[in-house]
């Protein structure tokens, strides 16, 4: 599982447009790591990258955002999925929310924040997995897999 | 005018009843699901899941039709509604759909106008709602140009109100909403949930300029704000402090100087835009309106530093989501009630009100972006 280290804001922005790079539309990425640790600043760099023009803010409160995307040549990919888990009660919930109408779908790459509290995903076919850490200063450790 | 709204953004579906007559509310009728679902089954609830809002729908308007005729029946709730108003916007996208199509079901099968309400528009109208039944709603005069300040745990922004459904979105968080910057500060604290009233009444006795945590974005001259940075330093700051958390005191004062920061930046900014902007009043909205310190500190920095404007904050109970703001919101826009219109009425999670809102008010639909 390839570990990198991200020093500052810059190269976590470095990191989520390569990350970018490797998705094909379909992907469920699961987002693990404390408060604070970069979760959502990740899917706002990833966004950027992928050419969301809404704001992508923290979805802990309204649990799940779609955004459309900027069609690009390569990928499938037209629209994000943003959930949060954070104050879900159990797995089933997200069901009642509608992640099933999305996460999965070919033109969808679907971020679940807190992905540790609905491990159900996790035998998702497509499903990935980044771990957040922190480093020294502003550091973060983000295993990838 | 007999308003029929019903609120589903989010976490709970609710519904109200509200009658305006000559420019005074004459009857005011609201309840949420979970009190439906709790007086249908005599206290003993069967397991239904928060989320599942179209199991709680039905019982909400039965009991909402009781209120109001004295018998949970339809038919006769429908006799005296003139218009139907119901939240398109922003939420949960499956939460907002069984609100509008449930809206829109009752529109077609009673035959009445209807109308969708952004949510945060529905905050902000939650000022106007009455003490008690019979008061006569604020003059315009007496409020517009407002700056409002709406703020809960998923919204935080500043809007310039010039009048009724004419908004300017002035700022926004870029991240964190202040009521979830409450609710995670706490939780790193170890507290309990909710986060807001849980700090607050830790900081109720404690020291509020004992430490100096960031108030990001404070000085800067826009009106956005992010709250996210709090967290990592609160973070940093309990773990050089962790012996230190068996002290109560301590523990007051840290959540005393977080709620400080906090407020600050929400006071501070309001403030900034009060001036910068032709300004008859300052009004306060959203969950966190609750809070004590923001009311009562808004409300000093307002007297203090925007002499002859108004401040108004709404009454508690009305702060956190609830239907009788949506119904009021709509007594505004009567005009724009259309019959019919629940033939394309879709919801809109990303409705930012403020950014060319009148076009989809008309259409009743997303429009593009």
């Amino acid at each position: 599982m390839p570990t990198i280290t991200v020093k500052n804001l810059l190269e976590m922005r470095k990191f989520a447009r390569e990350f970018v790079d490797t998705l094909k539309g379909g992907e469920i990425v699961g987002l693990i790591g404390d408060l604070g640790a970069g979760k959502t600043t990740f899917v706002q760099l990833l966004s950027a990258a992928l050419g969301v023009k809404k704001p992508v803010r923290s979805p802990t409160f309204i649990l799940m955002q779609i955004f459309d995307t900027r069609a690009r040549k390569g990928t499938r990919v037209r629209r994000i999925c943003h959930v949060d888990a954070y104050r879900l009660k159990n797995e089933m919930e997200l069901f009642a929310i509608g992640f099933e109408d999305f996460a999965g779908q070919s033109d969808v790459v679907t971020l679940v924040e807190w992905a540790d509290r609905v491990p159900i995903i996790k035998q998702l076919p497509s499903y990935r997995e980044i771990r957040f850490g922190f480093g020294p200063e502003d550091a973060r450790v983000l295993e990838v897999s | 005018m007999r308003i029929l709204a019903l609120e589903s953004s989010c976490d709970e579906s609710a519904a109200a009843f509200l009658e305006v007559k000559a420019g005074a509310v004459l009857r005011l009728e609201h309840l949420v699901a979970s009190q439906a679902i709790h007086s249908l089954y005599g206290g003993v609830v069967p397991e239904v899941a928060a989320r599942e809002h179209s199991a709680a729908v039905p019982p909400l308007l039965a009991g909402l039709a009781k209120q109001v005729t004295g018998e949970p029946d339809g038919k006769k709730l429908g006799k005296l509604v003139d218009i139907i108003a119901v939240t398109r916007g922003p939420g949960l996208i499956t939460s907002l759909r069984v609100g509008t199509d449930s809206a829109r079901a009752l529109a077609a099968a009673w035959d009445k106008k209807i109308i969708g309400i952004n949510h945060i528009e529905g905050h902000v109208y939650s000022n106007w709602l009455p003490k008690e039944v019979g008061e006569s709603l604020p003059a315009d005069g007496d409020i517009f140009p407002a700056v409002v300040l709406v703020v809960s745990g998923g919204h935080t922004e500043i809007l310039y109100m010039r009048g009724h459904g004419r908004y300017e979105l002035l700022g926004a968080t870029r991240d964190d909403a202040a009521g979830e910057a409450f609710d995670k500060t706490a939780k790193l604290m170890g507290l309990g949930y909710p986060g807001g009233p849980a700090i607050s009444r830790l900081a109720a006795e404690g020291s509020p300029l004992k430490y100096d945590f960031p108030r990001p974005m404070i000085a800067e001259p826009h009106f956005d704000f992010s709250f996210a940075g709090l967290k990592t330093a609160v973070r940093y700051f309990l773990r050089d402090n962790q012996e230190r958390m068996e002290d109560q005191q301590f523990v007051r004062d840290v959540a005393a100087s977080l709620e400080r920061a906090i407020v600050d930046v929400l006071v501070a900014k309001t403030v900034r835009a009060g001036k910068q902007r032709k300004t008859k009043s300052v009004l306060l909205a959203g969950g966190v309106a609750a809070n004590g310190l923001l009311r009562r500190s808004l409300a000093e920095a307002v007297a203090a530093k925007l002499p002859g404007v108004r401040f108004a904050e709404p009454q508690v109970r009305y702060c956190t989501d609830n239907a009788a703001m949506i119904a009021m919101a709509a007594n505004f826009r009567v005009a724009e009630a259309k019959r019919g219109a629940w033939r394309d009425m879709d919801s809109d999670p990303n409705w930012e009100l403020g950014r060319a809102d009148l076009a989809r008010h008309r259409l009743g639909r997303s429009g593009t972006d």
